[in-house]
């Protein structure tokens, strides 16, 4: 009888023997030698992926001294977090707007102010939108990928069904059609003029669609002042209205967000908060939706808000410490051409940030809106996530708020008051952390 | 009597019955997805039966995107799953088993100190540990490679290490003290008394090892470098992008096919699996 161990331990062995040699050949690839390779780190896949790509095999076929090497990898911000405080990160990585203060403060990522001048890569360059959510305690951190802008989406139709034949401009007349449209039979919620809860990204942007600010740029959090409680009241009148079991019953209806069964995209919401990238969703998933976009409404006594936006955008940073510094500028510089800039906006389907745009580059746009995107980055209105790198936690504090007072368990005002009590001694500990940081120099 | 046995026999059934459907129907749920048109994935309420059957979902899965350029290259990936998995599952059987062996059966000084100090390690979370880890590998040049995903499994794990000396100490030592007056050693006595003794408890440690890392995302995605050196975990990220939609049907078909291992290996396990976890006494 053959010994089972006999037979099985050599094979094991083997086995064992192959996978090491082939983790060590694959981990070792004959490499062109002759170049300076460059790490470029991104979260985009799929077609956005496929943009960026484009992009980097111009430009390594261009020139013959760097080569890109691009690395898509979901979780890419912890990923050059870690790889960054270990000391070994990327040339470049690509990171949300947003997460800017986290990187800088933490001082993994440069200042790009001199290597701006030095390629012409300055402010009337770019969109000013663009340009300003790349700005962090006074200088520049980032260079643009792709941006985008917030507009109310609405559907024609129902709209039209209601006797509207044009989009609302106010909050007041929102809250007129909202009431015209909302359609409850028998006890059940089957249509909706506006959800605030869809799609629910964008929390923390009430307060500032009502005029309000999140904090006075240096030390004090201002959550609880006028504008930001009447844009909570605002929130919490969708409960009071229609029920807030009705409105989560209705809502739990819709399917994930990139389906058909999406709320806007099935018809059950006649209006909705997106970004420009919504164009692409309606092809997809419902292409005889009959869509428009306007920029958000503005409330009936501030038409100074007129036009206002949410821009947020990729960016590429340049990691501190990296091994090939002045090649990975060159790639940025490429990158922030006129046509390398416009393969990428094209590719992604979005506007580009740059001020210039040729007219190939509006003419090729699938997007039948994307002006009204490009023209709200403009506005003096755009407004950006704010610059602290607390800004999960209060978010996460915000989001809380919002979903008391929908309960109605905590009034507005309460509400205000214990989100702007809770993040205060949070935005002390973190200017006493950023100072003692800057007096120990790093 | 006998019809009250039977039922017994026929209630016990189905409560078993109906608590395996709860847990069967998330698999059966990711199957139906596989076969079904985009359209049909997310719709609510939810179709349980496609319109169109499309089983080619699986093979699109497997060759998703090869016209463009993100090409997912899915037999790739999965070699490198395969060659990980192998590494680590031999190294964390081999390691673990001497380790528990000294733990269990062997008598010095410090042991159990030493024993409760391993414990200790499963107690610090992996976030705490990336930095300093990652801190090491890179001055051992090991970043962009497969070594730190496999070389501390054969250094020990303190959960297997744990399983183990459980199951060694049920060996009645009467084995052992035989053997040493007919002369055998330490080693001998592990090697060929001990360990075929402990097949189920190291079936247990071979499959966790091997689930853990066939499924593991966080490691790769903090070491791996290079595209074509990734794991099928990281490669099921691909099927969906920041703002082009999900497509869930390949996504599905793609985890169904990523899966399909670990279920062989357990099918083909279960015996030993669930004898190791009855015996060692971890649920």
């Amino acid at each position: 009888m053959i010994q089972i161990g006999k037979v099985f331990v050599p094979i094991l062995a083997a086995m064992t023997v192959g996978a090491y040699l082939g983790t060590e050949a694959r981990s070792h690839p004959a490499e062109d030698r002759k170049r300076t390779h460059i790490a470029v780190w991104v979260g985009w896949s799929g077609f956005e992926y496929d943009a960026f790509q484009a992009v980097v095999n111009d430009y390594n076929k261009q020139q013959n001294t760097i080569f890109v090497d691009l690395l898509s990898i979901s979780g890419n911000s912890l990923k050059t977090l870690i790889s960054a405080s270990a000391g070994l990160p990327p040339e470049i990585s690509l990171l949300s707007a947003s997460e800017i203060p986290q990187f800088a403060d933490a001082g993994a990522i440069e200042i790009l102010d001199e290597i701006c001048k030095e390629n012409g890569l300055t402010e009337d360059k770019y969109v000013p939108g663009y340009w300003d959510v790349m700005q962090y305690q006074g200088h520049s951190y980032a260079l643009p990928a792709t941006p985008a802008t917030i507009a109310l989406h609405y559907n024609t139709d129902i709209l039209k069904s209601a006797g509207y034949t044009k989009a609302p401009e106010t909050i007041e007349e929102m809250t007129e059609m909202e009431n015209k449209i909302t359609t409850i039979k028998e006890g059940k919620m089957v249509m909706a003029g506006f959800l605030p809860t869809e799609p629910g990204w964008w929390t923390w942007a009430w307060g500032p669609f009502f005029g309000g600010k999140l904090w006075d740029g240096k030390s004090k959090i201002t959550f609880n002042d006028p504008e930001n409680l009447r844009a909570m009241e605002w929130y919490g009148s969708y409960s009071k209205r229609f029920g807030h079991q009705q409105l989560t019953a209705y809502k739990s209806g819709f399917g994930v967000f990139a389906s058909p069964e999406n709320g806007f995209l099935a018809g059950r919401v006649a209006m909705e908060v997106q970004g420009v990238w919504m164009s692409n969703f309606i092809k997809t998933y419902s292409p005889t939706l009959k869509w428009d976009a306007v920029p958000f409404p503005y409330p009936k006594d501030r038409p100074d808000l007129k036009g206002h936006t949410i821009v947020d955008q990729d960016i590429f940073v340049l990691l501190k410490g990296c091994k090939h510094r002045s090649e990975a500028i060159k790639f940025l510089a490429y990158c922030e051409s006129q046509p390398a800039m416009e393969k990428l906006c094209l590719g992604q389907k979005k506007c580009s940030p740059l001020r210039n745009k040729t007219d190939e580059f509006w003419a090729k746009q699938e997007n039948p809106r994307i002006r009204l995107f490009d023209e709200m980055a403009y506005s003096k209105n755009a407004f950006a996530n704010p610059k602290i790198a607390i800004m999960p936690q209060y978010q996460a504090e915000i989001s809380n708020a919002l979903d008391e007072v929908a309960l109605r368990t905590l009034t507005p005002k309460e509400a205000v008051d214990k989100v702007t009590a809770r993040m205060q001694p949070k935005l002390e500990n973190y200017l006493r952390v950023l100072e003692a940081r800057r007096k120990a120099g790093k | 009597m006998k019809s009250k046995k039977k039922w017994l026999t026929i209630l016990t059934h189905g409560v078993l019955i109906s608590f395996s459907c709860l847990f069967i129907f998330p698999f059966l749920w990711l199957l139906d997805t596989a076969i079904k048109p985009i359209g049909e994935t997310m719709k609510e309420p939810p179709v349980w039966i496609p319109s169109k059957f499309e089983f080619h979902n699986f093979w699109d899965a497997i060759t998703y995107g090869s016209d463009k350029v993100g090409y997912i290259p899915f037999f790739v990936y999965a070699q490198n799953s395969l060659m990980l998995c192998t590494l680590v599952v031999v190294g964390r059987v081999i390691s673990n088993s001497v380790v528990a062996y000294a733990f269990a059966r062997l008598r010095w000084w410090g042991r159990d100190f030493v024993f409760a100090l391993t414990l200790a390690t499963m107690m610090v979370p992996f976030p705490v540990l990336m930095v300093p880890t990652f801190t090491i590998f890179r001055h051992l040049d090991w970043i962009g490679t497969y070594r730190p995903l496999w070389v501390p499994a054969w250094f020990g794990s303190a959960f297997s290490i744990f399983l183990l000396r459980q199951f060694f100490r049920t060996i009645p030592f009467e084995l052992s003290e035989a053997a040493r007056i007919d002369g055998a050693g330490e080693w001998l006595i592990f090697k060929s008394i001990i360990l075929p003794l402990c097949k189920p408890a190291l079936s247990v440690v071979a499959l966790f090892a091997f689930m853990g890392t066939w499924n593991d995302f966080l490691g790769p995605l903090i070491y791996l470098l290079r595209q074509d050196t990734f794991t099928l975990a990281i490669g099921l990220e691909f099927y969906h992008s920041k703002a082009g939609g999900t497509q869930w049907n390949l996504l599905m078909a793609a985890t169904a096919i990523v899966i399909m291992p670990v279920m062989i290996v357990f099918f083909f396990c279960q015996k030993q699996f669930i004898k190791g976890i009855a015996i060692t006494g971890i649920k």
